[in-house]
């Protein structure tokens, strides 16, 4: 026994090493924690608040556009209310599944919760209809994006109700040198035309997300500038008709002649990159990802040579738009709606546009002079963000919609099937998803 | 006084214990120590396993709004092997799990024997083993995208050194297993070769000067002294890598999120998609439990391994 | 470090040195240099991340990244529950599981029993942790443990049994019985014989299912960021954090992606010393 004395002596030594590095590990949280928290909520106690002592919690994004917006707000609300505001910034990937389980446990624990629209398209049985909290505060719902005010209500089929105000926007974009195309192609042919003549010599004509996920919405641009919707009125997918191959062929056929190779493994940033290093000419994606980068020399090098534009022929690529819901389970509904509206109304609009860099949703604040004289791209984003549309609005099952849209069009695209077979599999996917649960109302875009 | 007691196996076993009384106390005693796993076990794997058993014979779509859970008897199992996305991903995840295991535990052997070797250093080499174990699978799958990435990754700039022409990797549906392939084997080849290096470190050395004694080259004592103890462990080793193997996902999700064009949707990514995104439980919790008896069986086949061991 | 044993005929193929060696440098390198590329793309300024061909050994620096992550409010207490709940349910992992094994690789139980408790055992680590995922967190929240340390340890915990349990266990049934029958001889009880003389000699299996259960603990995505809001979020919900469908901050998570492999070399490089231990099994034959 005596040799095995010696390491028995180690592993003691060692298990008690691993208690005190836990136990040091549980003093900082325990000490940290409460210290952060109290560092923030400094706020000086003043007269009697309409709200003093209430906390309401919201589940949003990590990372979004409008998370330092958001949280800013809070303080301010909290100083002028008394109401404290606790962000869960989760994941997105864990937003859906978090407030599924949420309301399956019965027990809530969220007030509000700020994300795309097509979440209301689900839970919205659990969300608080605000369209008399509108009426009571006299909120200023005018001055929005057409697209914002138009699918931002009916929220399952149920004419004009609302339960959300938009914070921000987001839509497909085109971005291009300007320097290699002086004026942007008004047409199909010549869009093409314009990457042809860009593309050789280590160059290319044009770039953009090729993961599954995102062709959905370069699918949708040189489809629905076809004039067909994706629905019959009565539900049946017109995707797969000779609009919808010619569509995705013309995709196909570009990123076969003018992209990069490896594209169908590009991300949004992959995409970015490429024209910021001056490698594309022609880069189609979404905005609020590249806007930053693109005036910086530490990370472009296309500072002024580059410009916006929409889709020819009246294309437009998948709008997006992220609302501030209620929970019907709130504590204080009032409250909740009195935050809501405070980061959205005018009275902040102009902040998020030029303090906190959001896609504002409020349209009146982009054409302030002092504001397009700093970001002077405005007017051309809105141009193209008024022309935006959707994707399916209004249907519960619209992501295995879009992702069965996404796979079928990735298979395409990656040469495992043919382009009409993929499409004749989507609207199948499609039809068999409504069929389960079937919609009282027509299809509408 | 002591009285040999012949334990009930056939391993012909002697344990000298003391009066019956003694036995059955250690025997309460051993029971115990296996309680508080067993517990966590059951509180943590029991309900929720059996639930979703449940309900992957019922139809229900969380996503719908006041759906509930409609019984559907075994439609949910007929209807997978229908699925061609279903079975694309079986297809795919046999293959991502034969080669990663063959080749890590090829390889993961050839290093386990050279890490537990005298040469001058070899802790470094050790030490640079642990590095890919450690790393976030999310960042690094996100990473090696980034190595991977057809026009700025490092990849296609190293096989350029060499004359060879940049791939497509991620980006083309024939290579993008393949990488994912190579991703797994640097991140858990680790794994192996630790557990295989402490089972061989774990060998008593006699035997080995006694087969030197006896005349045994390298590769016999290898094979007929070394592999032979080492069964326990590699089983072992295998069963547990395996089991991982078949459950990747962060890595995949981070990587290609199942494309292109599905050909890199392992089981768990079409489980996640159509549980997690789709809501579609009663498909996603049947999906799950097809996999749990598939792996089951094989899994039983490793035990039937062990068992043979603890026979002799 | 511990000296390395020495199997001079286990090895099947005699390699001349130098090509070893060579092997061992190309292994090496091979495993580091993704780590490296992560380390490197971190300190770099935004405009050299993405080149080609690609900038091996960066000429500019920049720590705008690790500014970045660090301006993440509250880190110190998401670091703070990555430490809490990774070494927590290790040194538990760890101790039950070997228990367990040790309990089920001594034959006191019927084979029967034993047999099917493995199998369970096995079960429980078979599915793919999304299938719970939903039941598991309802389940939580009803209990009204959602959102704290305890719900993800006694998660992870769960997960690394199996894991531990089975190892522990061919180590155990691999050990030789006579050093246990001597003990027995001079009077050992049960848990005298487990604590002080069959856990030190499985030291390297103990070791490598500490590292195991710690990685798996401090890198594990899913179950945190379903399971957690605040008070019990860890380090890789914020790096997950940092990828949407619209946006990925590589420069931060390649910061705090190597950042966080800071606190796991030091908990290897402190276990794996009994990884290769020395000769023990010589101190039976005295």
């Amino acid at each position: 026994m005596a040799t095995s004395r010696e390491p028995d002596k180690i592993s003691r030594r060692e298990a008690l090493r691993l208690i005190g590095l836990g136990g040091a590990a549980a003093l900082l949280a325990a000490t940290t924690g409460p210290a952060l928290a109290a560092g923030r909520r400094a706020a000086p106690v003043l007269q009697e608040k309409p709200y003093a002592g209430l906390t309401m919690r919201m589940l949003s994004q990590g990372g979004s556009d409008y998370e330092p917006g958001l949280k800013q707000y809070a303080l301010e609300f909290e100083d002028k209310t008394g109401a404290k505001i606790e962000f869960d910034w989760a994941p997105w990937e864990s937003l859906m599944p978090k407030v599924q389980a949420d309301i399956a446990s019965g027990k809530p624990q969220f007030d509000m919760f700020t994300n795309d629209i097509e979440f209301q398209y689900t839970i919205y049985p659990n969300l608080l209809p605000i369209n008399d909290f509108i009426k009571n505060a006299n909120y200023d719902m005018s001055g929005f994006f057409a697209p914002v005010a138009k699918y931002g209500e009916g929220i399952g089929g149920q004419p004009g109700v609302r339960y959300g105000l938009p914070i921000i926007v987001g839509v497909s974009v085109i971005f291009y040198r300007k320097d290699l195309i002086p004026t942007f192609p008004t047409t199909w042919a010549d869009y093409e035309q314009a990457m042809a003549a860009n593309t050789g010599n280590g160059k290319y004509g044009l770039a953009f997300a090729g993961v599954p996920a995102q062709l959905v919405k370069l699918f949708l641009a040189r489809y629905w500038s076809q004039g067909d919707p994706l629905f019959t009125p009565d539900w049946k997918p017109l995707i797969n008709s000779e609009k919808g191959v010619k569509a995705l062929s013309m995709l196909k056929d570009e990123m076969t002649k003018y992209s990069p190779p490896g594209i169908l493994a590009w991300d949004n940033p992959d995409a970015a990159n490429a024209f910021l290093n001056g490698d594309v000419a022609i880069q189609e994606g979404w905005g609020s990802f590249i806007l930053p980068s693109l005036q910086d020399p530490s990370k472009s090098k296309v500072v002024d040579k580059w410009a916006i534009a929409g889709y020819p022929e009246n294309g437009t690529g998948n709008f997006v738009q992220h609302n501030m819901v209620i929970f019907k389970t709130a504590q204080n509904p009032q409250a909740a709606f009195d935050y809501i509206a405070y980061c959205t109304g005018p009275d902040n609009a102009k902040r998020n546009l030029t303090e906190f860099k959001m896609v504002a949703a409020r349209k009146t604040p982009w054409t302030d002079p002092d504001v397009v004289a700093q970001q002077p791209y405005l007017p051309d984003l809105a141009a193209v963000l008024d022309r935006g549309k959707p994707f399916s609005p209004n249907v519960p099952q619209w992501l295995e919609l879009f992702i069965g849209l996404a796979e079928q069009l990735s298979a395409a695209m990656a040469g495992k099937a043919e382009v009409k077979q993929a499409l004749d599999n989507a609207a199948e996917k499609w039809t068999e998803t409504i069929q389960q649960a079937p919609l009282s109302f027509p299809y509408t875009e | 006084m002591a009285r040999v007691v012949e334990a009930p196996t056939r391993a012909g076993l002697r344990w000298r214990v003391w009066r019956g009384g003694r036995y059955q106390q250690e025997r309460l005693l051993s029971a115990l120590f296996l309680l508080p796993a067993l517990l966590f076990l059951l509180v943590t794997s029991v309900y929720p396993l059996l639930y979703s058993l449940v309900l992957s014979f019922y139809t229900w779509n969380m996503s719908i709004p006041n759906s509930r859970p409609v019984f559907l008897g075994i439609g949910n199992y007929t209807g997978l092997v229908k699925n061609p996305q279903f079975l694309n991903s079986i297809q795919v995840t046999f293959l991502f799990v034969a080669v990663s295991i063959c080749i890590e535990f090829v390889l993961g052997m050839a290093l386990a024997l050279l890490i537990t070797s005298r040469l001058r250093l070899i802790g470094l080499l050790r030490t640079a083993l642990l590095v890919p174990i450690m790393m976030t699978p999310v960042v690094a799958g996100v990473l090696w995208r980034s190595l991977f990435h057809s026009t700025y990754g490092v990849v296609n700039w190293a096989i350029g050194l060499v004359g060879l022409p940049p791939q497509e990797w991620l980006g083309s549906a024939s290579q993008a297993l393949g990488a994912v392939i190579a991703v797994e084997i640097w991140q858990q080849l680790p794994v192996v070769i630790f557990i295989l290096a402490a089972g061989i470190s774990a060998l008593p050395v006699e035997i080995f000067d006694a087969a030197r004694v006896d005349g045994a080259t390298g590769w016999q004592a290898f094979r007929y002294v070394t592999l032979p103890l080492l069964k326990p462990v590699i089983v072992v080793a295998l069963l547990l890598r395996v089991m991982d193997a078949f459950k990747i996902f962060d890595v995949i999700f981070t990587l290609t999120q199942g494309g292109p064009g599905g050909a890199t949707e392992v089981l768990s990514m079409l489980i996640y998609k159509t549980g997690l995104k789709f809501f579609q439980i009663g498909q996603a919790t049947a999906m799950s439990w097809v996999f749990l008896v598939f792996i089951l069986v094989i899994s039983l086949l490793f035990i039937r391994q062990l068992e043979r061991q603890e026979e002799r | 470090m511990a000296v390395a044993v020495q199997h001079p005929h286990a090895r099947p193929f005699r390699l001349s040195r130098p090509l070893l060696y060579l092997a061992a440098a190309l292994m090496a390198v091979l495993a580091v240099f993704p780590f490296y590329w992560l380390a490197m793309t971190s300190i770099k300024p935004g405009n050299q991340v993405a080149t080609n061909p690609p900038i091996l050994i960066p000429t500019q620096l920049s720590l705008q990244n690790y500014h970045d992550v660090f301006a993440v409010e509250d880190l110190p207490h998401f670091l703070a529950n990555s430490l809490i709940i990774s070494l927590a349910s290790t040194a538990l992992t760890v101790f039950l599981g070997s228990l367990a094994a040790y309990a089920l690789a001594k034959r006191y139980l019927p084979y029967r029993l034993r047999h099917s408790i493995l199998l369970w055992v096995l079960i429980t680590r078979i599915y793919p942790p999304i299938t719970t995922a939903i039941p598991y967190f309802v389940l939580l929240r009803r209990i009204g443990m959602s959102d704290t340390h305890q719900a993800l340890i006694v998660t992870y915990v769960a997960y690394g049994l199996p894991f531990v349990i089975w190892l522990m266990l061919g180590f155990f049934q691999d050990m030789p019985t006579e050093i246990e029958e001597a003990a027995v001889m001079d009077g050992c009880s049960l848990w005298q014989r487990f604590s002080l003389v069959v856990i030190p000699l499985a030291l390297p299996g103990l070791a490598v299912t500490a590292i195991f259960a710690f990685v798996y603990s401090w890198n594990e995505f899913l179950y945190a960021s379903m399971l957690t809001s605040f008070n019990a979020k860890t380090l890789p919900v914020v790096i997950s954090g940092y990828m949407s469908d619209k946006f990925l901050r590589w420069g931060e998570m390649s910061a705090l992606g190597t950042l966080m492999v800071l606190p796991v070399i030091v908990f290897a490089a402190g276990a794996q010393r009994y990884l290769v231990r020395g000769l023990t099994f010589g101190a039976v034959k005295e």
